[in-house]
């Protein structure tokens, strides 16, 4: 840890970071639901500040999120478990695979948020009516510095979606790996 | 005569020095002479080797009262007939009473004796007898007594109108009740026996022969005091009345110490006062007093043994005194409890089933919860154990105090600490959520106990339930049921870490700001 908050801004680890029982399930109520507020503003700020739009548990609970190696504690996977499941609750984040719950997509933006994002690029790069495969749009050399480089596929489509709802895109194409899109 | 009473904390009579309990009956009324005392018409009667009390159910501050039993002249039962309840009526002494009374209430003027009240009478509607009105009657406020002869309460009406009368004529030879002359010496009535020295006449006779103000109009002091037995119980209070009364243990109290042979010639000082040499003649010389106190016949009888008690408590106390010099660490129950194998010497005015009556299991209850309130606070048992003690722990703690003798069935005491809040008792009795009972002071609710427990804790520093029993002088049960209680009010959160559970304070619902500006915040 202590190479990673030298070179990290120290802001996005909170004051409960370093108050150990932040890593133990409070069974008081109301202490919990604030625990798990302050759990879940914790891995939206964290995963924004890495660009994290996946995060797998079984690395996530050995990483700086889940473990403060300062002082040697660290959120327990039921726990972690339950603190994601009730993100969800909320939309913050979506289950890649519903059963085995090991990977979740993290919306530390909206879909809805998103699309905005999205559509303020398309606008101010002039590429409205122009076609862009979706790998091209994540990944490719000219949305490099952009918040939504490095998108995950499945993020964006969520987003896509919410861009076709509102008329501003339209999808061409089934398959992930080949899927297009048009933006108007 | 009837002395007022200072109750200890969980209201039974504090007890004088050499004085013990002898007997406790609930359920109990008072007369004065022939009349009901209003507010002391329920309570319980503790009889004393030296006092006969009454303490009010409903207001004990207010309504306690006892009498001296140096002043009881005779003891006359009174068996009870039909609804009338059993009693038994203490005949005073004039001339104790005097001196009581000049002691006890001397800013009041006592009553001329030989004059007799002036009374108010009012005619009985059924068998025209007339009654006397009691002295201390107040219209509409206390009960109307029967007519002493046929037994009828009269109508308020008839007393309103007798008290209303006009008062007898000034003439003071004709009765005012039946119109017969009489001589004019005669103070009361030939035929009637009413008074015949009108108000107007009293008062002249007081200012003659003094400048003493006027005799107010209060009740004359009675003679007489009678308890009422509402609940039964009468036979073994008068028992143990008679036998306190031939004791006259209250003699004790003035009597001289036994005499003892002469202490020895104390060393001349003039040689042994500094140095080593003069430490080990000051402990010889205490070794001497230590070996005379044990030596001088304390053993030899059974009144001897009882007249050296005090020194020997005093010596005890003083070799516990030299133990306990040495600083431990003794805040825990094992500790309390050799603690209190020695708070027998105390006073501890315990009761046994004993003196109550059989079968009044509800009155021994509460008896037995007043004891363990007032044993538990006087001795500061409870104090020492942080304010709050376990129920087991109070059960051993009690039954050592009573030294084998006469022990408390558990289920009697837990009985008894149920009654704590019936009975308004300053200790509460609290299950905790895993079902522990504990005892604890009335003012240490759980808000005031979470409240010092983030105080200590702070802003930042983790405990676990052996610091917190160590700080507030708790059991280890007593801390983690205070620690856990303290959670559930969200006033601590916990950290399970390898080391076990840790406190800390709730840094998830409070915020730095507002802890520094409560004042209670460490770091």
């Amino acid at each position: 840890m202590s190479a990673t908050t030298s070179t990290t801004p120290p802001n996005i680890y909170p004051d409960l970071y370093n108050f150990p029982p932040f890593f133990t399930r409070q069974p008081n109520t109301t202490t919990f639901a604030a625990q798990l507020h302050a759990w879940s503003t914790f891995i939206l700020t964290y995963c924004r500040h890495h660009r994290l739009f996946t995060l797998e548990l079984s690395t996530a609970l050995d990483s700086d999120l889940f473990h403060n190696k300062a002082l040697n504690r660290r959120l327990k996977p039921a726990d972690a478990v339950e603190v994601l499941e009730a993100m969800r609750k909320d939309g913050l984040v979506e289950w890649v695979d519903g059963a085995t719950r090991s990977t979740v997509l993290v919306y530390w933006r909206k879909p809805a948020e998103w699309a905005e994002v999205l559509y303020r690029w398309v606008e101010s790069v002039g590429q409205k009516g122009s076609v862009l495969t979706l790998w091209e749009l994540v990944n490719g050399e000219m949305t490099e510095g952009e918040e939504f480089h490095g998108m995950h596929p499945m993020v964006l489509q969520s987003v896509l979606a919410v861009m076709v709802k509102r008329g501003q895109a339209q999808t061409i194409g089934t398959e992930i790996d080949e899927m297009g899109v048009k933006f108007f | 005569m009837l002395a007022r009473v200072s109750l200890t904390a969980a209201n039974r009579p504090e007890l004088l020095p050499d004085e013990s309990l002898l007997f406790v009956q609930p359920n109990v009324g008072l007369y004065e002479g022939k009349n009901k005392l209003p507010n002391h018409q329920n309570g319980f009667a503790y009889l004393t080797t030296h006092r006969a009390a009454y303490v009010d159910n409903a207001q004990p501050r207010k309504y306690s009262v006892a009498v001296e039993l140096k002043d009881v002249d005779r003891v006359e039962p009174y068996a009870g007939f039909l609804k009338s309840s059993p009693k038994i009526t203490l005949h005073l002494k004039v001339n104790a009473t005097g001196s009581a009374s000049s002691t006890n209430t001397s800013n009041i003027p006592s009553t001329p004796s030989p004059t007799p009240p002036q009374t108010v009478t009012w005619i009985c509607p059924i068998c025209s007898f007339s009654n006397p009105l009691p002295s201390n009657h107040v219209p509409g406020l206390s009960e109307a007594p029967s007519c002493l002869t046929c037994g009828i309460k009269p109508s308020p009406s008839i007393l309103t109108a007798a008290l209303n009368a006009p008062p007898p004529p000034p003439s003071s030879s004709t009765c005012p009740r039946c119109t017969f002359h009489n001589h004019p010496s005669l103070s009361s009535c030939e035929i009637c026996g009413a008074s015949l020295i009108s108000t107007a006449a009293l008062l002249e006779t007081s200012k003659i022969p003094s400048n003493l103000p006027p005799p107010q109009p209060q009740p004359p002091v009675s003679q007489i005091i009678k308890f009422s037995f509402r609940g039964g119980g009468h036979g073994s209070f008068l028992t143990h009345l008679r036998s306190a009364l031939i004791q006259r243990k209250w003699l004790l109290h003035s009597a001289p110490p036994i005499p003892r042979p002469p202490p020895p010639l104390p060393n001349p000082p003039s040689h042994a006062s500094a140095g080593i040499a003069g430490l080990e003649s000051t402990i010889s010389a205490r070794r001497n007093t230590a070996i005379q106190t044990l030596g001088s016949g304390a053993f030899e009888d059974i009144d001897s043994l009882r007249a050296h008690g005090k020194d020997l408590i005093a010596l005890a106390e003083s070799f516990k005194a030299r133990f306990n010099s040495t600083p431990g660490d003794g805040d825990t129950v094992s500790s309390s409890l050799a603690r209190s194998a020695s708070d027998i010497t105390q006073h501890l005015n315990l009761i046994s089933k004993d003196q109550l009556p059989s079968g009044d299991e509800a009155g021994w209850i509460d008896e037995l919860s007043r004891q363990v309130a007032d044993f538990l606070l006087t001795n500061k048992i409870l104090q020492r154990e942080g304010g709050v003690m376990t129920l087991i722990d109070v059960f051993a703690v009690l039954n050592r105090a009573r030294a084998g003798i006469d022990l408390i069935s558990p289920s009697d005491l837990k009985k008894a600490v149920d009654r704590f809040s019936a009975l308004k008792l300053p200790v509460r009795c609290k299950k905790m959520k895993s079902g522990l009972v504990v005892v604890r002071d009335a003012g240490r609710t759980e808000e005031v106990v979470a409240r010092q427990v983030r105080e200590w804790l702070g802003w930042d520093m983790g405990v676990t339930v052996r610091d917190a029993a160590e700080k507030f002088g708790w059991s280890l049960g007593v801390a983690q049921e205070e620690l856990e209680e303290a959670e559930r009010r969200g006033w601590v959160c916990r950290e399970v870490g390898i080391e076990g559970v840790r406190f800390w304070g709730n840094r998830f619902l409070w915020r730095r700001g507002e802890e520094e500006e409560e004042g209670a915040g460490e770091g």
